[in-house]
């Protein structure tokens, strides 16, 4: 836990300078990594932000009045973000659990569960304080940077791949200094790229493993070869890794699960899985099975409706529900559950978009089977028993503006008609809201007592899952770590 | 198939010798096939032993210890053709190396019955059930061992083959009790060790064997005593089935009827998830059911 000052004097000011300032001197207390850069670069920045800040909040409140965009419309008050809300380091603090018991107390907002864990607003500071190497980094890499960040581009495995795709470019345009060799040099410079790279979102394990695979190999070109040769050796590598490991890997996975899959099958599964998806489409478009496909959904991501879109556009049968009604829709004789993954750590635990975990404790509670389908890449040799010492914040903006969006439609004019209060606090997913308006819970970081914590992925034991099924076999969760270790010796 | 019939032979294996177990007399006859047949070349040779896999599985019902020990030779054959510069000698190879293989299947129940015997102590009660061969083997090898122990033994309806495996246990001098499979829960609590053969070993450590294996798993279970599954590595089989009726057959188990006179019928294998495993004696070793899954990943990524 770090400690940070209190911030009652900050919580006041509505003016977005003090709180820069104030934040500034506690950003000493609340990080390490970044402060030294940033402390430097302060004066510069702050006024570059400022501006930067006047015209984003035009672009909020443009925002603010399109009514049903979907995630694309959120990259606007993400980067709003960017400069607004440094003081959400602090008021991130609050853990979940604290408001999931309704003790939101007099809590200063320090002393978060969450409070290690890097934020949105940490990475944007990264990511400015990088703005001198950003000639150093390549255009492809910015231009996925900023489609990581804004979420055009999720997944654990598009995003591998769509990083792998950027690599080949970049070490393509690549040419080796003079003075050194293209061996020692490229490493370096990828290094460079990745760091950027991971200003948008924490790489995955995925990726990870990638990035080691691709270091590993440059390492081993021979010196003597000339750049052109080397650099065509490598691209052809990772067009044969991208190839081997994920596309031929999610084909064998496709081709093994699809066995689980028979005719009347009703099958439930979380979210939006690359590998799902493409399972579902092959049953049903090559297989010819007629099953169903319940797809529920989440907050703030809703990735799921895109999988919903895509699959009742080519006729299957599918019906969408939110995480909430989980308990109803288990009424339903459901045969199997199938997740996607993040990654699957070695003792075993699945690491998941959050809910996952929610998800297969109730499949194991009505003895449903949850099989989770993954790719080898993205097994780890990680141990993690708790999803709190390592998790992604992502932006908490996020949960309120989706509140924004729907404020505007039928449901907020009743209430506004009818002046109930309490149901609009509901629709935040709140249990504290006082008796504010919607619209005052883009003003949570002025409440101290008001914490918004958006956390990515969560963990699902190993009781809960039935069975992993890879390009390698299907296995128990307990035979992870000889994945990894016949995975390992294979790269 | 014209002039050989693998179906056939496979049943010959089988009748000739009684301690041969299904996966072995399915290596045994492809392995007669290859002698028969002698295919030209390496394709012709991986085309005919996946018909005559294919033939035989479809032949036979029950064929999940079988398909065990013809996706091993399979995998062998696979792993070494291309090793050989010369088709010839690779096919020589083969032939010899089956011979070899079943050498050592047989010899691996001996083994087992050597590591497995030290499970058994003195004044234990031990619940068997059904008949198994790896199963008497070893408690015949405690007897003869000086371990003073006694077996309960289940009927194991529909086959009764509980009688037979009563019958060769008491000709090894031990005291055995014959009880229907219903009694399990009754005697559960005087029992000490539970122990059980297999048909096949699952990826997960789970196993297929005769029908009622996991009702006695569950009772094991809830009343903590270890359940040991006594099975031959060779009975690993690449398959994963999610619940007890989740086995690949194809007859239908209910039989659902308002006749009075309906006659009683019921599935012959199921199976046990590995969390009611405690560990598996094997010719590798002492296992526990996770482990498996490695051995077979081993077996198949090497």
């Amino acid at each position: 836990m770090t400690e940070t000052k209190p911030i009652s004097n900050t919580s006041d000011s509505s003016k977005n300078k003090s709180v820069e300032k104030l934040d500034s001197g506690s950003s000493n207390t609340t990080t390490s990594s970044s402060s030294p850069n940033t402390d430097n670069d302060k004066p510069k920045l702050t006024n570059k932000e400022l501006k930067e800040l006047k015209k984003q909040e035009k672009l909020a409140k443009r925002a603010a009045k399109k009514e049903n965009a979907g995630i694309v419309s959120q990259i606007t008050p993400q980067q709003i973000e960017q400069n607004k809300n440094k003081k959400n380091q602090q008021s991130q603090s609050q853990s979940s659990l604290q408001q999931q018991h309704s003790i939101v107390k007099k809590i200063e907002k320090k002393n978060s569960l969450f409070s290690h864990l890097e934020t949105k607003e940490h990475r944007n500071e990264l990511s400015i304080s990088q703005s001198q190497i950003i000639n150093q980094i390549h255009p492809s890499i910015i231009s996925l940077t900023l489609k990581i960040s804004s979420y055009s581009i999720v997944g654990s495995i598009p995003r591998c791949k769509a990083m792998l795709e950027t690599f080949i470019k970049v070490i393509n345009d690549y040419k080796t200094p003079q003075g050194t060799t293209l061996t020692r040099n490229l490493t370096n410079y990828l290094s460079i790229q990745i760091d950027y790279l991971k200003t948008s979102r924490p790489l995955s394990v995925s990726m990870g493993n990638a990035i080691r695979w691709l270091k590993q190999q440059i390492s081993i070109i021979s010196i003597d070869l000339n750049d052109k040769d080397a650099k065509d050796e490598l691209i052809s590598q990772i067009k044969d890794f991208i190839k081997e490991k994920i596309e031929y890997s999610g084909k064998v996975i496709i081709e093994s699960t699809s066995n689980h899959i028979s005719n009347g099958s009703k099958i439930l599964t979380f979210g939006n899985s690359q590998v799902l998806k493409e399972i579902f489409l092959h049953n049903h478009l090559v297989l010819h099975k007629k099953f169903q496909v319940i797809i529920v959904d989440s907050n703030p991501l809703f990735e799921g409706k895109q999988l919903a879109k895509e699959l009742s556009s080519n006729g299957l049968n599918i019906k969408y529900v939110l995480i909430n009604s989980l308990s109803t829709i288990f009424q339903d004789s459901i045969d199997f559950v199938f997740l996607g993954a993040h990654s699957m750590l070695s003792n075993g635990f699945l690491y998941s978009r959050v809910g996952s975990a929610l998800i297969a404790m109730k499949a194991k509670n009505r003895n449903v089977p949850v099989l989770v389908c993954c790719e080898s890449i993205k097994f780890s040799d990680k141990v993690q028993l708790d999803s709190v010492t390592l998790n992604e914040l992502s932006d908490s903006n996020l949960l309120i503006n989706n509140g924004q969006k729907r404020q505007n439609i039928s449901l907020d004019k009743f209430v506004q008609n009818h002046e109930i209060k309490p149901i609009q606090s509901t629709k935040d997913k709140k249990e504290k809201d006082d008796s504010s308006k919607v619209e005052d819970l883009s003003n949570w970081r002025n409440n101290q007592y008001l914490n918004i914590v958006n956390v990515m992925y969560d963990l699902t034991p190993p009781d809960f899952i039935e069975k992993i099924i890879t390009e390698v076999g299907a296995l128990p969760p307990s035979s992870v770590p000889v994945i990894l270790r016949e995975y390992k010796s294979s790269t | 198939m014209s002039d050989f019939d693998i179906k056939k032979s496979y049943l010959q294996f089988l009748e000739e010798d009684t301690e041969m177990t299904m996966p072995i007399a399915a290596i045994e006859s492809l392995v007669t096939l290859l002698k028969i047949k002698q295919p030209s070349t390496s394709t012709e040779l991986i085309k005919l032993l996946q018909d005559a896999t294919e033939t035989l599985k479809n032949s036979i019902p029950n064929a999940i210890s079988l398909s065990a020990g013809c996706d091993l030779f399979m995998r062998f054959v696979l792993r070494n053709t291309h090793l050989y510069q010369d088709y010839e000698s690779c096919r020589r190879h083969l032939v010899e190396n089956g011979q070899l293989f079943l050498e050592r299947s047989k010899e691996s129940r001996r083994k087992i019955a050597e590591t497995g015997y030290k499970f058994i102590s003195d004044d234990d009660i031990i619940l068997v059930h059904s008949f198994s061969r790896t199963v008497s083997t070893l408690l015949a090898h405690a007897a003869a061992k000086k371990v003073r122990f006694r077996v309960i033994v289940t009927e194991a309806r529909p086959t009764l083959q509980g009688e037979a495996m009563a019958k060769i246990l008491r000709s090894h001098n031990i005291p055995v009790s014959v009880i229907v499979d219903s009694a399990v829960g009754y005697v559960i609590n005087k029992v000490d060790k539970v122990l059980v053969g297999a048909e096949g070993v699952a990826e997960s450590g789970g196993i297929i064997n005769h029908v009622g294996s996991y009702q006695i798993g569950v009772l094991a279970k809830s009343s903590n005593k270890p359940l040991y599954v006594v099975a031959e590595s060779h009975k690993f089989v690449r398959m994963f089935p999610l619940s007890p009726d989740n086995i690949p057959t194809d007859e239908n188990i209910f039989h659902f009827s308002s006749d009075l006179n309906h006659e009683t019928k019921s599935p012959i294998i199921d199976f046990t998830p590995h969390e009611y495993i405690t560990a598996l004696i094997t010719d590798l070793g002492v296992l526990t059911p996770s482990a498996v899954s490695e051995e077979l990943i081993k077996m198949w990524y090497d």
